[in-house]
């Protein structure tokens, strides 16, 4: 019997009960009444009105008249404002000689109300309940239209006792709601009576007040949310049909199953995803943006199902396919090979065109984003690791000359091509797009500048500093535009006195002299520095006795007599010109004062200098000079010093091998005296011969000195602390970030992007070059290989591996593990048969000749 | 959350006309009445005040709109309707599909 209930065969059923309800009446009368209704709700819902009708009739001959109106309004409910009329409901209400319970009173009073009709009032009760009902109606109505004052003066008319009260609460916590009273709709809407039509209407708002769930950095979440809550807030934004598919996902999401969450949304709505501002655009928005915040191995599955899609072809539509290559590509931007990512980067761009359409600026934008990525600077792997190199330096110059083709109004990109152009040292390509630059940005400062800048280091001078006089009326407290201003007048002033004018030097120089600063550690408009360079300069190719003069006044200004030494020094040299090998008067002087052990401050103030001549003048060497410091450093620490002292001489000095064994003393000494000192550490640890110490075997120690630096609150040994812990922790991310194949032809294209320096194996001209090189040092003189140790060990090679490889060379095995020989080559079949090598052939090239690192 | 949506309007909308719907919704959720909102309004329209503006966000925005599905559609529903009372007829047919047993 049940069986037939539950399959909704309710005439059936109903037959069947009829017999039974006579044999056994309190059993099977509830059921009987159960199929009643149902009967009569199936019919209200085909349209048979009248049927219904007849069926409530039979069942009120069944059941007591006062449970004939809980039943109607179930009936109501049930069927909607098909249902029968509510008057029976208000009449039953009104009906003072039957004892009520306060939820079956609730009840019949939801259902007047959801009937939404008006109530024809037999009698004074009735009228007033009718009434009540039509206040609550018309308060909902006047709340939609935010008339919030209509809301509160219809809502007086419904008492405090009526069978309305708790619509009437309802209607009132909307309100707070929508005016912004948080707390106050919180509190009348938790009051509502449990079970009530209003109390369950009111659950999505309720969660709408709650805080959000708290986020879990990506964790699986716990306890889903209600099934009914899901539902209530998607019927309240109008979304019914979402509610299905969003609480599957919900809880495959909160499992950790973020791809099975996808499938569920994408299988369950049709238009999802889309690129529209509509629901599906919205979930399609979360879950192409989720993967940024997730854990590493999430992201990774996340980002193979997207990859394995594009790989299948089996995207579902042009939305999935852009917003999975533009997720694709801003993940995996580190690791990926330039040109798969260029490859990625035009697949997101063609798709996006195919749905919003062209737009240039955008594109702009794009591809100056992709030649940003190609410009980047890594660290070089493989066996001649070196200073950073570019990335894809002739894709980036690609890449931004596109950028600047759609967009010839966007900066960005003419900005960073200068910087490519400068690092490639392509000076006409640079100073050509200057010029144009000038013309399309004439009022851009930063345009200027650069364009002076430029200007400057060709000795354009009166052009540079024309632009540089536009740069200061547009920005008068830029400090670059003076600092450049002086040292153009300078080198204007140097380029007169070599032409043997020096009155027109010294006009400039005189021009120069409004820029300048008192501050002793400024070395580009300080007035000290200005007489040390007027000096030398009047002492070189003017007047001598006037040179002596100005030094004379250098030395009274600046902080010591060994920095004007060292200054008046390198203007010296600068005035030779950069094959000037000697020493001057200047350096011999310094020499002597070197005597005497300086601070570590002066050191500090000496490599500043350094550094700057360097930026300025890359033409001039400054190697010797180094030498020289590196050589004092010892001494100056048997003086004392403080450890803001030690972290300038630090930081400037840790890149150059020329330092490194002073270093490891100051590091040394530090540690002394402090064992613990985290920055010490820090340091040591960044001392350690990269070939010789794993990574791996620095991770207690880092782990140390960050427990250290938290205890002592040292914010940025523990940040750099962190940072080499992550790097320990993080492989190359993703590992193949665009899946295994990208075998269509519209990825073969550019194959001359594809050379990866920072990561995969070894291509190979690498190896190609490995081999030339093993067969050169096998026959290279003794000289050569002396010479090759030199500047092996000037780029950081330590001499024991490159020992190892003209040993290996020579014909002795190589020890294990090490970098393979360069042959069979790479592509070749592995059963080829091998030349044999040619006896004595001679050298490829001249160690003399060529760097090799 | 996606400012389109917080603002309310296309993806094709101008300047002015995204500056029009900005200040209705601030004068809609005025910053002391309701801080919160505001602050969302307001970072939305940063977001995509001019072009530039928007071609970025659209290229490289990266802030999710939620912590789940679910989330996100709260998130939306907390933000659009309390500044906007359902109308009649729809709150009719929610109330009636929320008593359904």
């Amino acid at each position: 019997m049940r069986g037939l209930l539950a399959q909704e065969k309710w005439r059936e059923a109903r037959n069947d009960l009829k017999t039974l309800v006579k044999s056994d009446r309190a059993r099977f009368l509830p059921l009987l009444i159960e199929s009643n209704l149902g009967l009569a709700r199936t019919m209200l819902a085909s349209g048979q009105e009248a049927q219904a009708r007849q069926v409530m009739a039979y069942l009120a001959t069944l059941v007591p008249a006062d449970q004939m109106p809980s039943l109607e309004a179930r009936l109501t409910m049930d069927a909607g404002p098909a249902g029968p009329s509510p008057a029976a409901g208000i009449a039953a209400l009104a009906d003072a000689t039957v004892e009520r319970s306060e939820p079956d009173r609730r009840q019949l009073a939801d259902h007047v109300v959801l009937a939404f009709e008006p109530v024809n009032a037999a009698g004074p009760a009735e009228a007033r309940l009718a009434g009540e009902a039509g206040a609550i109606h018309a308060a909902l109505q006047s709340m939609a239209r935010r008339d919030w004052a209509a809301v509160t003066e219809t809502l007086a008319q419904v008492p405090h006792r009526s069978p309305f009260s708790h619509w009437a609460i309802f209607v009132k916590g909307l309100m707070a709601f929508h005016t912004g009273g948080e707390e106050r709709a919180a509190k009348l809407l938790q009051n509502l009576p449990e079970g009530s039509a209003p109390a369950k209407a009111a659950q999505a708002y309720l969660h709408l007040l709650a805080k959000p769930p708290a986020p879990a950095g990506g964790e699986p979440l716990k306890e889903p949310p209600p099934e009914a809550v899901v539902a209530a807030i998607c019927r309240l934004v109008g979304a019914g049909e979402l509610a299905r598919v969003l609480n599957r996902a919900e809880r495959q999401w909160r499992s950790g199953n973020h791809v099975e969450s996808y499938r569920a949304v994408r299988d369950g709505l049709t238009s999802f995803p889309s690129a529209g501002l509509d629901w599906p655009g919205l979930l399609g928005e979360f879950y192409f943006k989720a993967p940024f915040g997730m854990p590493r191995a999430h992201a990774v599955r996340f980002l193979d199902f997207f990859a394995g899609l594009i790989e299948r072809r089996r995207v579902k539509n042009d939305a999935e396919a852009m917003f999975a290559h533009r997720l694709l590509v801003l993940m995996g931007q580190a690791a990926a090979p330039p040109g798969d990512l260029r490859a990625e980067w035009e697949a997101f761009l063609r798709a996006r065109r195919a749905i919003r359409g062209m737009n240039p600026r955008l594109e702009s934008l794009a591809y100056g984003w992709l030649g940003t990525q190609m410009a980047a600077m890594q660290r070089s792997r493989g066996f001649f690791a070196g200073p950073p190199v570019m990335r894809n330096p002739e894709g980036a110059v690609k890449m931004f000359l596109r950028s600047i083709e759609l967009d010839p109004g966007n900066l960005a990109p003419h900005l960073a091509l200068i910087e490519v152009y400068a690092t490639l040292k392509k000076r006409t390509e640079q100073n050509r797009l200057l010029d144009q630059m000038t013309v399309r940005f004439p009022d851009d400062k930063q345009v200027l500048v650069r364009a002076a800048e430029g200007c400057l280091e060709r000795k354009a001078f009166g052009k540079g500093l024309d632009y540089l006089t536009r740069a200061r009326q547009l920005d008068q407290l830029d400090p670059r535009i003076p600092e450049l201003t002086v040292a153009g007048l300078c080198n204007q002033a140097r380029q007169y006195f070599q032409q043997r004018r020096p009155e027109k030097a010294r006009h400039a120089l005189a021009q120069a002299e409004a820029w300048l600063t008192d501050q002793p550690a400024d070395f580009r408009r300080g007035r000290w520095t200005w007489l040390a360079r007027h000096g030398v300069m009047e002492r070189t190719w003017g007047d001598a006795a006037q040179g002596k003069g100005l030094l004379a006044r250098a030395r009274e200004l600046a902080p010591n007599p060994a920095t004007l030494l060292l200054f008046a020094h390198l203007a010296s040299k600068e005035c030779a010109g950069s094959s000037f090998r000697g020493e001057t008067d200047f350096l011999k002087e310094l020499k002597k004062v070197l005597r005497v052990a300086p601070r570590l401050a002066e050191i500090g103030l000496w490599l500043r200098l350094l550094d700057q001549w360097r930026t300025e003048d890359d033409e001039i060497e400054v190697r010797f000079e180094e030498e020289l410091i590196a050589g004092v450093i010892s001494l100056a620490l048997s003086q004392p010093f403080t450890r803001a002292e030690a972290a300038e001489v630090m930081e400037r000095a840790r890149d150059n091998p020329e330092f490194e064994r002073a270093l490891r003393q100051l590091v040394k000494k530090l540690l002394v005296a402090d064992p613990r000192d985290p920055q010490a550490r820090i340091w040591q640890l960044e001392l350690n011969d990269p070939w010789v110490h794993t990574p791996e075997q620095n991770r207690g120690e880092i782990q140390s000195v960050i427990e250290e630096a938290s205890r002592r609150r040292d914010e940025p040994s523990l940040r750099r602390a962190r940072e080499m812990l992550g790097d320990l922790d993080q492989p190359p991310f993703p590992r193949n970030p665009f899946g295994p194949d990208f075998a269509g032809p519209e990825f073969e294209e550019d194959d001359d992007d594809d050379f990866a320096p920072g990561g995969g194996p070894l291509p190979p001209e690498m190896l190609e070059e490995f081999g030339e090189l093993l067969e050169a040092m096998r026959v290279a003189p003794e000289s050569a290989l002396r010479e090759l140790r030199q500047t092996a060990k000037l780029n950081g090679m330590p001499d024991f591996v490159l020992d190892q490889l003209i040993a290996a060379a020579k014909g002795k095995p190589l020890p294990p593990n090490f970098p393979p020989p360069p042959l069979p080559k790479v592509g070749s079949p592995p059963s080829a048969p091998k030349p044999a090598p040619a006896p004595l052939k001679p050298p490829k090239f001249d160690f003399n000749q060529r760097e090799l690192f | 959350m996606n400012p389109y949506f917080v603002l309310g309007v296309p993806r094709d909308a101008d300047d002015a006309r995204i500056r029009r719907a900005y200040l209705e919704a601030v004068k809609r959720s005025p910053p002391e009445i309701q801080p919160a909102r505001f602050k969302v309004i307001a970072a939305a329209y940063e977001e995509i005040k001019d072009e530039s503006s928007r071609c970025h966000h659209e290229l490289f925005d990266t802030e999710c709109p939620g912590d789940s599905p679910f989330d996100v559609v709260v998130r939306h529903a907390r933000l659009t309707v309390p500044s906007a009372p359902l109308d009649f007829e729809v709150m009719k047919a929610y109330l009636r599909a929320c008593a359904k047993p």
